[in-house]
C-alpha cells in the first residue's frame, strides 16, 4: 500500500515536472487549452446546478475539481510573463463561451416563448401549429387596440431556430423566452416525448 | 492554516474531502441564492465560504501531492456541490408561477385552487381544438407537488409548466 502510494505520487509529480520544463510557447498554449476546457465544464456545471440536474452537476463537478488539482494549478500558477497571461484570460473567456454555446443542445428542459402580436397572431399561431408546436392563445389589449398573446412551449435547444420563424411570421411582434422548470400533461409533451 | 503534517496520510485523504464537501455545499448554495437575489442570505454564505476558503482549501491545494488526494478532492468538490442543491430544494425559499392550461375542467381547477387558499387567475385563450382555460397561481415553492396532484386529480391532462418567479406586489394572498 505504502508503496504503491509512493508510485501514485511519483506519478503526480511527473506531469507537473512535464509542465513545468515546457518551452513558453506550448506553456501559453497549455495555459490557454486547459483554462478554456476548465472554464467550459465550470460553466456547464454552474447551468446544471442552477436547472436542478444533481447528477450530471456531479460528474462535471468532479471532472473541473481532479483536472484542476492535476495539473491545472501548476500551470495556472506560471503568469510570469504577459502573453501566458493573456493566454490565461484569453482561454477563460472562451471557455466561458464554448459553455454557454453547447449548454441548450447539453441540458434538456422547455422553455416557454411569449409573443405579443398586434396584426398578425392568427397567422403566427397557425404557422407554429403547422411545424407541430403546441400553441395557445389569448385575445388582450394593447396600445392601439387587439392584440394576441401566444404561448408556445419549446425544448431549449430550439429557442433560437423558432424565434427566428416567429421574427420572420411578424417582424414587429413581441418576443419574451422564459425558463421553465417543470413541465407535464398535455398532447404536445407526449409527442415530443424522445426529446428530453 | 491547518497544519498536515501532524495527521496520519490515510486521515489527510479523508480530510481533504470533507472540507471541499463543506465549502462547496456552501459555495452551491450561495449561487442559488444570487441568482433568486437574496442579498442577506448570499452574504453569509459568501462570508462563510470564503472564510473556509482560506482557512482550510489553501492548506489542501499544497497537499494534492498524490492521486488519492486529487480523487478526494475532486469528488468533495462534487459532492458539495450536489449536497449544495439538494439543500436549496429542501428549504424551498421563495415562490413558483404555475400556468395550467386545461381544455375542459378550467373552473372547476380554479375552484379548487381557491379553496385550497391559493390564488387563481382565469383567461380564456384558443388552443387547437377550440377554447381553453389559461389559470396562473403563484404558490410557495414547497406547494409544488402538492398543487400539482390536486390539478392532476381534477384533469389529468391538463398542461402544467413550473417557472420561478420573484413577487415584487403581494396582491391577493392567503397561502
Amino acid at each position: 500500500m505504502a508503496e504503491r502510494r509512493r508510485h501514485l505520487e511519483l506519478e503526480v509529480m511527473d506531469i507537473r515536472a512535464w509542465i513545468e520544463a515546457l518551452p513558453p510557447a506550448e506553456t501559453a498554449a497549455l495555459i490557454f487549452g486547459l483554462r478554456s476546457f476548465d472554464l467550459t465544464i465550470a460553466t456547464l456545471r454552474l447551468l446544471l446546478v442552477v436547472h436542478g440536474r444533481r447528477g450530471a452537476a456531479w460528474v462535471f463537478g468532479f471532472i473541473q475539481a481532479t483536472s484542476f488539482a492535476l495539473g491545472a494549478a501548476t500551470v495556472l500558477a506560471n503568469l510570469q510573463n504577459p502573453i501566458n497571461l493573456l493566454a490565461y484570460a484569453a482561454g477563460f473567456a472562451t471557455g466561458n463561451v464554448i459553455g454557454i454555446t453547447i449548454q441548450s443542445r447539453l441540458i434538456p428542459g422547455f422553455s416557454l416563448i411569449r409573443v405579443i402580436s398586434s396584426h398578425r397572431g392568427n397567422l403566427v399561431a397557425e404557422r407554429l401549429r403547422e411545424s407541430g408546436h403546441g400553441v395557445t392563445e389569448i385575445a388582450a389589449k394593447g396600445l392601439r387596440g387587439t392584440v394576441s398573446l401566444i404561448y408556445c412551449f419549446v425544448p431549449r435547444h430550439t429557442v433560437r431556430r423558432t424565434a427566428s420563424k416567429i421574427r420572420t411570421m411578424d417582424p414587429e411582434s413581441f418576443m419574451t423566452v422564459l425558463n421553465v422548470r417543470q413541465l407535464r400533461g398535455g398532447w404536445w409533451t407526449k409527442a415530443t416525448d424522445g426529446l428530453h | 492554516m491547518i497544519d498536515f503534517s501532524a495527521i496520519p496520510p490515510a486521515l489527510i485523504t479523508f480530510a481533504i474531502f470533507l472540507l471541499r464537501v463543506g465549502d462547496m455545499s456552501l459555495d452551491t448554495l450561495r449561487i442559488l441564492y444570487v441568482i433568486r437575489s437574496r442579498r442577506g442570505a448570499a452574504w453569509i454564505l459568501g462570508f462563510l465560504q470564503s472564510s473556509i476558503w482560506v482557512i482550510a482549501i489553501t492548506s489542501v491545494l499544497s497537499n494534492l501531492d498524490n492521486l488519492w488526494n486529487i480523487v478526494a478532492y475532486g469528488a468533495g468538490f462534487a459532492t458539495g456541490n450536489v449536497i449544495g442543491m439538494a439543500l436549496e430544494e429542501f428549504l424551498a425559499i421563495g415562490h413558483a408561477h404555475l400556468r395550467i392550461i386545461s381544455s375542459r375542467m378550467g373552473s372547476a381547477i380554479v375552484e379548487a385552487l381557491r379553496g385550497a387558499g391559493y390564488a387563481a387567475t382565469e383567461v380564456a385563450g384558443r388552443g387547437k381544438d377550440g377554447t381553453v382555460a389559461i389559470i396562473s397561481s403563484s404558490v410557495r415553492r414547497r406547494d409544488i407537488a402538492k398543487v400539482q396532484k390536486e390539478i392532476s386529480q381534477i384533469d389529468a391532462h391538463a398542461f402544467v409548466s413550473v417557472e420561478e418567479v420573484r413577487p415584487l406586489n403581494r396582491g391577493f394572498w392567503r397561502a
